[in-house]
């Protein structure tokens, strides 16, 4: 049946309008992530933009905040850097408001990612101390646009900031007299060896971790970051080992030409994760430790993880702990993998 | 004709919105701050800790906004201004009040109200261009504002 020219031409528009809607539509669309489901706390990072009202950052009235100007991508990017700073600890850093809204009111906290920053200043993020326990919703900020909209400037800021909402203050540096040098530590490195604390500034060192250093509250003051994450406040904790400490249980690994693959998670600086194997004649063993890679690829400050297997940092200022200590575990009968104190990897055998 | 018009018009609004939305890349240096502690004190006639009522306060939760209101929080410390904002949900309500008597600062006044847990009250009295402040803690049932370095509140 012949259809009508003006009926064809009003079809034609349509389909040429529901195609122009649908592509900015499935532009703005935030990818649903969790990190850690089966647990209550919740860091939400929030992309789509946000009113917020009754809060201590409402001096004027509501603040309406832009989407991020993220896409989907990128946004997939920080979500696995920023899950990734915090995946020893019992908290699922989301991307779903419903897991937000869902959780304990004490226990979590709004990362809201948004190119409006006018209403505070120039800043890469704001936040208020402890935030996260209040229960009245009071969200922290991070400001994309600020952050030039890179991927590992934006994560290095929401992990700072909900690090803030969890308690926890600035890394800082002084000197040899205590006299304050900076409120943030800067680290030390340059390129693939660079390191920073999460708590100090990091956008242009290459590796991030959780301290124990000087805090802003003065030279002898230590703030040992992973204690404060999991006090009792918080609700958090060390989320469970996911291998044996010991060889006696460790799980047998299997070959299959000639090779066999296991992974875990290192989830304290203590932890030590056996596999064990047995060669069936005498043979040569190579073992290589892969860490997880968060970023897409780990070139200048874009990387994190490749350079902890193979480098060390060095000591920062009056810091007790060592960053990036490399630790190798036992390995005579058993794989082990690279640990890394203070920080999170997964180490493939 | 006037539908190609139309066609094109329409491919250029989407053009033009994808635009505009597009990410500004540009090399620019991340901004950093470190914090300004020789900022003037607001609350420097007033002592490190005030005990007060919070039923004295809670006049605020009725207030609407753009409102002014007058709350003797003791006979020496009086909080007046004009509501700015308030949230409600199922496990709390709070007000925001910008002060006419402490220009620059907000209090913050939030009551929560958890299903199997006696009510609370948490709040703070802000400025951010203020190095002190105050933040409202209990103690054996007693509530008080205790003042605290607008560091150790607020912190990029």
């Amino acid at each position: 049946m012949p259809i009508h020219p003006v009926v064809k031409n009003q079809l034609q528009l349509t389909l040429l309008l529901v195609v122009c809607l649908g592509s900015l539509t499935l532009r703005s669309q935030v990818p649903i992530y969790n990190s850690y489901p089966a647990v209550a706390p919740v860091i939400f990072l929030d992309f789509d933009g946000h009113t917020v009202s009754g809060t201590g950052w409402n001096f004027d009235g509501p603040i309406y905040c832009g989407a991020s100007g993220l896409d989907s991508t990128k946004i997939t990017e920080i979500f696995n850097r920023v899950a990734e700073d915090y995946r020893p600890f019992t908290v699922n850093v989301t991307t779903d408001s419903t897991r937000y809204w869902s959780a304990p009111a004490n226990q979590r906290t709004r990362v809201v990612v948004t190119v409006t920053s006018d209403w505070y200043g120039s800043a890469g993020g704001v936040s208020f101390i402890g935030s996260f326990t209040w229960g009245d919703n009071t969200p922290c900020f991070v400001f994309s646009e600020l952050l030039g909209y890179k991927t590992k400037n934006v994560a290095e800021a929401v992990s700072h900031e909900a690090g803030h909402t969890l308690g926890l203050r600035h890394q800082s540096t002084y000197d040899t007299n205590c006299v304050l040098i900076s409120d943030y530590n800067t680290g030390v490195g340059t390129g693939e060896l660079s390191w920073a604390p999460i708590m100090g500034e990091g956008y242009s060192r290459n590796l991030t971790t959780w301290y124990n250093g000087p805090s802003s509250l003065g030279c002898t003051e230590f703030q040992n970051d992973l204690d404060v994450i999991t006090s009792a406040i918080n609700g958090i904790t060390y989320r469970l080992d996911y291998q044996p400490t010991s060889f006696g249980s460790a799980p047998v690994q299997t070959f299959t030409n000639n090779q066999f693959t296991a992974s875990s998670i290192i989830v304290r600086n203590t932890d030590e994760d056996m596999f064990k194997f047995t060669l069936p004649s005498l043979h040569s063993f190579q073992l290589s430790a892969i860490p997880f890679n968060v970023g897409a690829g780990n070139s200048g400050a874009n990387g994190r993880s490749t350079q902890t297997a193979e480098g060390q940092p060095a000591r920062q200022g009056a810091g007790q702990n060592q960053p990036v200590q490399k630790r190798r575990g036992r390995c005579a009968g058993s794989a082990c993998g690279e640990k890394v104190g203070g920080r999170i990897t997964r180490v493939s055998v | 004709m006037k539908n190609l018009k139309l066609a094109a018009f329409c491919l250029c609004l989407t053009f033009c919105c994808v635009y505009s939305l597009a990410q500004n890349v540009q090399k620019r240096s991340v901004p950093v701050n470190e914090p300004d502690y020789s900022k003037p004190k607001l609350f420097a006639d007033l002592p490190e800790r005030i005990n007060f009522d919070p039923t004295h306060l809670l006049d605020l939760f009725n207030t609407p906004v753009g409102q002014s209101i007058s709350l003797e929080v003791t006979s020496a410390f009086t909080l007046s201004g004009l509501v700015v904002s308030k949230a409600n949900d199922q496990n709390s309500a709070s007000v925001v009040l910008r002060l006419t008597s402490r220009p620059g600062a907000r209090l913050i006044f939030t009551k929560l109200t958890g299903a199997n847990t006696p009510i609370k009250y948490i709040g703070r009295i802000i400025s951010l261009t203020h190095g002190d402040s105050y933040e409202i803690n209990s103690e054996n049932g007693q509530y008080y504002f205790k003042k605290k370095g607008i560091y150790e509140l607020v912190t990029e």
